[in-house]
Order: C-alpha cells, then sequence, then structure tokens
C-alpha cells in the first residue's frame, strides 16, 4: 500500500524531470513512511538512559550485551510472532512450542553432539508444530486463535509428559555461550544483528511480499494470484520454527527447562510485537521495530527491579503496555492517515 | 412432528454434545466399574459445575464473537481474596462475596469498554487485562498461597440438598437462568444479531457497544463465582488455582456446537461440553494417563469441535 504512493506519475498527469519525480516519490514515501518503529526505538532509548541513570555502566559493552541476552528469547518469539500478526493473525502456540523447547533441552542436552542433535529435533518440531496451525489456519479456513488456543494446551500437554515440573540442566558451554563474546562484541549482541540482517532480507523476497499482502488485503491477494493457503503455512512455520529457536536462547539463559515457561511469554511476545509498530490487523510491520519492542520490556523490567519496585510490577506493566501500544499504535495510524489524505 | 425435527436437525451439534456425554459415562463404566455410582456422579458433576460456571461467561462473550482470556486469574483473583478476607468467619462473606462479584463485574467492564469503544481485539484486550489482574494479585500476595476457605464456601461447593449437591442446584439455576436470558428476552436477541453481523445489528439499531460490555461484565462474575465455589471445593485458595479453566472454559464452548465466530449457539450445549470434560477429566487416570494429558485432550477437543462445526457450517451454506 505504502510504496503504490509513490508508483503513480501519472497520477498529477504533469510531466517531471525524472530527478524530480524521484525527489517527489521520495517525498510522498516520507509523508506516508510508517513512523511506529522509529517511535519504538525513541521509547527504548529514553528507557534505556533512565536506567543508564538509575544504574550506572549500563552503558557499557558488557553491560549491552547481557541487556541483548535477557531479550534475545523474547526478541526471537517477536520475530515468528510477527510474521503471523503481518497475516493479521496471531500464534498463542508460541508458548507451548517454547515450552516443549526447553523442557527438551534440558533433558536431552547432555554434550556436545547431543546438543546439536536435539538442538535440530527441537526446531524441527517447531517447524512442524508451525506447519500444523498454518494447515489448520489456512487450509481448513478456522480461526487463527481458536487454532492455536488449542496447539498451545496440546504442546503445553507434551512439555509436562517430557518433564513435569521445572528443573533438569543443559552443559555449561552451552549456558556460557550468551555470556561470551566475539572480537569485543557480546555473542548476544551478534546474535540481534544476525537477526535483523537475517529479517532485512527475508522483508524482500517473494514470501514476504505475499504475507504484507494477505495481511493488507487478503481477498485482493487472492484475485492477485497469491497462493494463499501455502503462505499462511509458511507464515506459522516460521513462527515455529522461531519459538523453537526462542527455546534455544531461553535453555542458554536459564541453564534449565520448565514446562510452564511458555505461558508467560505469550502476552509479551504479542505486545514487542505491537510496541515495535506492528498492525494488529496485518500488513504494516517491521521486525526493526519489534527488536525495539522486545528491549523495551526487557528495559521495563530492569528498570521495575532498580528502583527497587517487586518484580510482579513487570507482569502489570506488560498488560498495561500491551493495552497502551495498541491504542497508541491506533490513534498513530488514525492521525497519519488524515494527514496522507487517507493513503494506508 | 415436523417442529420437533426441525428443532432435532437445528440443534444437531448440542445433541451430539449430550450423545458424547452419554458415550463416554458408559466407556468409563466398562473398564471402571462402579465409574456412574451416585457418589461419583455427584463428583463428576461438581467437577463439570466448576467449568459450566465459568463457560457461562465464555458463551455469551464468544456468542457476540469475542472471547475472554482473563477468566483464570479473575477466577483465582476472587478465589483468593475470599480466603484472605474472611480468615476462615464465614458471616464475613456477606459483604466479601458482593465486593468479589462487584470488582470482577468492573474487570469485566472495563474490558468491555476496551473492546467496544477502543476497538481493541478481544484477544488483546483480555490477554492485556489477564496479566493486569495477575501481577495485581501477586502484588497482593507477594507470591505466596492463600489461606483455608471459609465454610460457607465449602459447604456451597460440597453438600447437598436432598438427592443433589448445592453445585448441581447452582448450575442448574445458571442453565435456566442463561436459557432465558438467550432466548426469551430482548438482549438475548440483540446479543445474537451483534454476533452474527455487528454492522448490520448496529444499523437495526442495537447498541451493540452496550451488548459488547454486558457479556463481559457476565463472563467477570462468572469466573469470580467459579473462584468462590472452587475455594470451598479446594478447602484453600493458591496460585494458579485458574489455570486450567481458560482451555477448559473455550473447550466445552465449541463441544456445545457454539460458533467461535458468534452468533450461534447456546449455554444448552456449553453444559454438555462441561459435563463431556468432567466426565473425560475422570476417565483419564483410569487409563493410567497423567494430568498432563488433560490439557492435551483440551486441545484436541478444541480443534475436533471447530472442525467439526466449520464442515458443518460449510454444509449447510452449499445446501441452503
Amino acid at each position: 500500500m505504502t510504496a503504490s504512493v509513490g508508483a503513480q506519475p501519472g497520477a498529477s498527469g504533469r510531466w517531471r524531470p525524472p530527478i524530480r519525480q524521484a525527489g517527489a516519490e521520495m517525498w510522498a514515501r516520507s509523508r506516508s513512511a510508517d513512523v511506529r518503529p522509529a517511535a519504538a526505538w525513541v521509547l527504548t532509548l529514553i528507557l534505556l538512559f533512565i536506567y543508564a541513570g538509575l544504574q550506572p555502566g549500563t552503558l557499557s559493552t558488557g553491560s549491552l550485551g547481557i541487556l541483548a541476552a535477557d531479550t534475545l528469547a523474547l526478541a526471537v518469539l517477536g520475530l515468528g510472532q510477527g510474521v503471523v500478526i503481518l497475516t493479521a493473525g496471531i500464534d498463542l502456540s508460541v508458548g507451548g512450542v517454547l515450552a516443549l523447547g526447553t523442557t527438551i533441552a534440558a533433558t536431552h542436552f547432555t554434550g556436545t553432539g547431543t546438543t546439536l542433535l536435539w538442538s535440530v529435533v527441537i526446531l524441527a518440531i517447531g517447524t512442524a508444530a508451525g506447519v500444523i496451525n498454518g494447515v489448520l489456519v489456512g487450509r481448513l479456513r478456522l480461526q487463527p486463535f481458536i487454532v492455536t488456543l488449542a496447539t498451545w494446551s496440546i504442546f503445553d500437554g507434551i512439555a509436562l509428559y517430557v518433564l513435569p515440573v521445572a528443573g533438569g540442566s543443559v552443559p555449561g558451554g552451552y549456558a556460557n555461550w550468551i555470556n561470551g563474546s566475539a572480537g569485543g562484541i557480546p555473542n548476544a549482541i551478534w546474535v540481534l544483528i544476525a537477526l535483523v540482517a537475517v529479517w532485512l532480507w527475508f522483508r524482500r523476497t517473494r514470501t514476504a511480499r505475499r504475507i504484507y499482502a494477505i495481511g493488507s488485503d487478503r481477498e485482493a491477494a487472492r484475485i492477485a494470484g497469491v497462493r494463499i493457503v501455502p503462505t499462511l503455512v509458511t507464515a506459522y512455520a516460521i513462527s515455529g520454527l522461531c519459538a523453537a529457536g526462542a527455546a534455544l536462547f531461553y535453555a542458554m539463559l536459564t541453564a534449565s527447562g520448565d514446562p510452564t515457561s511458555g505461558d508467560g511469554l505469550i502476552l509479551p511476545s504479542v505486545a514487542a510485537v505491537v510496541i515495535g509498530g506492528t498492525s494488529l490487523f496485518g500488513g504494516q510491520g517491521s521486525f526493526v521495530g519489534t527488536v525495539a519492542g522486545a528491549l523495551t520490556l526487557t528495559l521495563l523490567g530492569d528498570v521495575i527491579f532498580a528502583v527497587h519496585l517487586a518484580s510482579y510490577w513487570t507482569v502489570l506493566a506488560d498488560g498495561l503496555l500491551l493495552i497502551a501500544a495498541v491504542l497508541a499504535g491506533t490513534g498513530l495510524q488514525a492521525l497519519q492517515a488524515r494527514r496522507t489524505g487517507g493513503h494506508s | 412432528m415436523t417442529t420437533v425435527t426441525r428443532t432435532l436437525s437445528r440443534n444437531r451439534a448440542i445433541l451430539f454434545g449430550y450423545l458424547l456425554v452419554v458415550i463416554l459415562a458408559i466407556a468409563g463404566e466398562i473398564v471402571s466399574s462402579g465409574f456412574l455410582r451416585i457418589d461419583h456422579i455427584d463428583e463428576l458433576i461438581i467437577t463439570g459445575g466448576f467449568i459450566a460456571l465459568v463457560g457461562v461467561g465464555q458463551t455469551f462473550v464468544i456468542l457476540t464473537g469475542g472471547v475472554d482470556l482473563s477468566i483464570p486469574w479473575v477466577l483465582n483473583t476472587s478465589a483468593v481474596f475470599l480466603t484472605l478476607w474472611a480468615k476462615g468467619d464465614s458471616a464475613r462473606m456477606a459483604w466479601i462475596v458482593p465486593v468479589l462479584l462487584l470488582g470482577a463485574a468492573g474487570i469485566g467492564a472495563i474490558n468491555g469498554i476496551g473492546v467496544a469503544f477502543l476497538r481493541i481485539p478481544p484477544i488483546i484486550m483480555t490477554l492485556g487485562m489477564s496479566s493486569v489482574v495477575e501481577g495485581g494479585l501477586l502484588l497482593v500476595t507477594n507470591g505466596g498461597s492463600g489461606q483455608n476457605a471459609p465454610g460457607a464456601a465449602v459447604y456451597l461447593a460440597t453438600h447437598r440438598w436432598g438427592p443433589l449437591p448445592v453445585l448441581a442446584v447452582l448450575w442448574l439455576a445458571v442453565l435456566i437462568a442463561a436459557t432465558v436470558i438467550l432466548s426469551a428476552t430482548p438482549f438475548g436477541r440483540r446479543l445474537y444479531a451483534t454476533g452474527l453481523n455487528r454492522r448490520v445489528a448496529a444499523f437495526a439499531g442495537v447498541n451493540i457497544q452496550q451488548v459488547t460490555v454486558t457479556v463481559y461484565v457476565i463472563s467477570g462474575v462468572a469466573a469470580a463465582l467459579a473462584g468462590i465455589a472452587l475455594a470451598g471445593y479446594v478447602g484453600q485458595s493458591y496460585l494458579g488455582m485458574g489455570d486450567p479453566y481458560l482451555f477448559a472454559s473455550v473447550a466445552a464452548v465449541a463441544i456445545g456446537g457454539t460458533s467461535i465466530l458468534g452468533g450461534s449457539g447456546n449455554f444448552v450445549g456449553t453444559t454438555a461440553g462441561a459435563l463431556a470434560l468432567a466426565v473425560l477429566a475422570a476417565l483419564l487416570p483410569i487409563l493410567g494417563l497423567q494430568p498432563a494429558a488433560l490439557e492435551i485432550v483440551y486441545g484436541c477437543v478444541i480443534l475436533g469441535a471447530v472442525t467439526l462445526s466449520s464442515a458443518r457450517k460449510g454444509q449447510q451454506d452449499r445446501t441452503d
């Protein structure tokens, strides 16, 4: 939708020199560009400076590495959740997949070989879970929330079978990797950079364009030749894969597994996406914003800890922040629609 | 005769729900004799009663095309505050119960206002509210567990009036009230109209905002009531006691043939769903399955029910 604003040179019916035409297009695009991811980064930076004021040394490489490590699981979860939300869906099952992943990790990671092998198995299970969600949503046309609510319950149940209570362990080297660094930059920050790079590549693929198309107008996308079912299956598979990936980082961070770990991360995964400026109604958003959303949630917890408030405040604050972000997103969108004369 | 067959065919999904209850109960009796002993049936009815209590709210909300994910923590909060304030003294319940129901109504009203006026998607609004309520409860209890339930709550959950458990009488009252409200009042008609098509309902003069806020209030109050009864049954309150009731409430509604998209279904169906889930929950340990299996069963049941109902709807669309 955004691109089409500038792509109609004949709209004004007036010939312009190419260079001025390009300038006009860029101007039109910047006027209609989504400001929400940028707003999320501003919010992140404000919180970062507040936290730095409370906790001197926050801006050192080491501290930023810890911040990145704490955010990693949520950011990966948000990457997948964001892709599904772009299709105007929602994936509640990320909680179940994450819980199952951590329990498998905590019971089956014993050495380098088993860690590698079972990591692949966890990622495969996550992807398969996503494919099941995608087929049910796409092929059988069931409501995304009811399908993923059901599979969330199923995967939570399986996780309880694998490990009935929180515990288990992962090899020390595996858990320590997240605190390591390469070339003076913490590993966790490298992973975040890599994820953003993967996203910037993915965004330009045909699959991504189809996902955006389905989210902005499913019927129009269908008429334009987008095959709905395979695209939805891909979107949910990406979410499942990401939830499994998040489980690997979660197990790394906690050095254990927990069959109930996922339930508390479903809301933050949606909140990170929404704070990051992705529209819940699909078709608009970017992982660049989601990273800021995830960092915001982590920093909020850090600030709450730094001012000596009970950690339970984060649960309450996450819920309020999610609702506030939805309202702010809708408000900003309405404002922008008015400014650009009704375009997207 | 024709009206009878027409009514039957229109309510095939609900009949299927009750058939499921009978089949499961007979299966239970076959694998474990005594499954249908009167005292065990009592137990099944009590287990189902809690699901039915949360299910009535979920039914009203889903009928309008929404969903309430905040039920578990509203239930848990009501249970914890009951035990916290009563300190074992039943007389105090005279003011505690109204306060709890009012508080839950307030939470439901905020949910409804968010959905109806601020246009926040129901999943997001109630998920956010759930987290706010959970956080608030954790702050109050500081993460510790609650205290013992007062005697009156225990009486409500475990005593019998003649042949019937008190909870069964409450369930029956809720069943009658919900059925009358849904099928014989203007509010019921407005509710179905809202669920079928909001825009058309609004054009037809239905105050969809009022309907939406009301159903979330009903859901909040029902969850609080379930919390009070559950605290009585367990004898105390603890954090996480509401957790199973999110999946259970949605599963009961889905088995009962209520459309997840809203606009069709009723609480007679959800009652069948609650009974079926109670029988299933009792069957699993007999079959040597861990409690974890219950969550898997809930998920499969929800998937199966919504798949069936969407297939049925497709068939209807073709024949109409």
